[in-house]
């Protein structure tokens, strides 16, 4: 369903440019950022409207009680984390569109993307060991 | 941003809906972005201890919290919606010529999802049963 030519059509429709795996990689990942904005309004509308005290209920009971589940923890963990990684991966890329348009040398715009390789990579590292690390006597 | 609506523009109300269009998509994005944002905050407050993260976490009984609240999951739904648009007619090709169409859709379907939902969170923010 998903071939070379509909990744290189896509591409050249937003001016993405790159080696075919960078193509790839970018149509999945824009696969993968749908079906998370999609199960995160399905865990929204559940939160709101099936939670027993709704939004007002978000507290650190409820999320613990969630991550410690003996069934869904471990998805409740792996979804919050995921969502940790979108987030760094849509500030990226924020922040590298801003950084194109600036009126930098390319070695400052260099070190930037470097620096923000490292930020985001320390954000997911530090969020896995939150998350997964968790345990109730915490 | 991706620069998707290179078509001919025919009249200004074309002009003028495809704009919205366009920043209602960069709004979203932003919105999605804040919404992470939030979530990696209550991820780092959990870190710490159940009474700091009561503390320091926004306190969803007020109406000001749940107005945000609210704000940052429409722009996650019309993103879904967009970004779900996008992929079907990045793999049928030949719908690309009912691209207007496709983002009245998303609009209609946006309406139809979100209002109904706001309603609802309002009435229980401000009408508490």
């Amino acid at each position: 369903m998903i071939d070379e030519t509909i990744v290189k059509q896509a591409a050249t429709r937003r001016g993405k440019t790159g080696n075919l795996f960078e193509l790839y990689l970018w149509f999945w990942g824009r696969v993968i950022a749908a079906l998370l904005a999609w199960l995160l309004v399905a865990s929204l509308l559940y939160l709101y409207f099936f939670n027993p005290d709704g939004l007002a209920g978000v507290n650190y009971t409820l999320i613990t009680t969630r991550w410690t589940d003996p069934l869904w923890g471990v998805i409740w963990r792996g979804f919050d984390w995921l969502l940790v990684v979108w987030g760094v991966v849509i500030g990226r890329q924020m922040w590298v569109c801003w950084l194109t348009s600036a009126n930098w040398s390319q070695k400052s715009k260099d070190l930037c993307k470097a620096a923000l390789n490292i930020v985001g990579g320390v954000i997911v590292i530090v969020a896995a060991q939150i998350i997964f690390g968790f345990a109730i006597s915490a | 941003m991706d620069n998707i609506h290179q078509t001919q523009i025919a009249s200004p109300t074309r002009a003028s809906f495809e704009t919205v269009y366009q920043q209602l998509r960069r709004v979203a994005k932003l919105g999605v972005g804040l919404f992470l944002l939030l979530h990696l905050y209550h991820i780092v407050l959990i870190g710490f201890s159940s009474e700091i993260f009561n503390h320091l976490s926004l306190n969803y009984r007020q109406p000001l919290p749940r107005i945000i609240h609210l704000s940052l999951f429409a722009c996650i739904l019309f993103y879904a919606i967009d970004s779900s648009r996008l992929l079907i007619l990045d793999l049928r090709p030949r719908l690309w010529s009912y691209q207007r169409a496709s983002s009245l859709i998303a609009v209609v379907i946006f309406a139809l999802l979100f209002i109904p939902s706001a309603v609802l969170i309002l009435l229980d923010t401000f009408l508490p049963y």
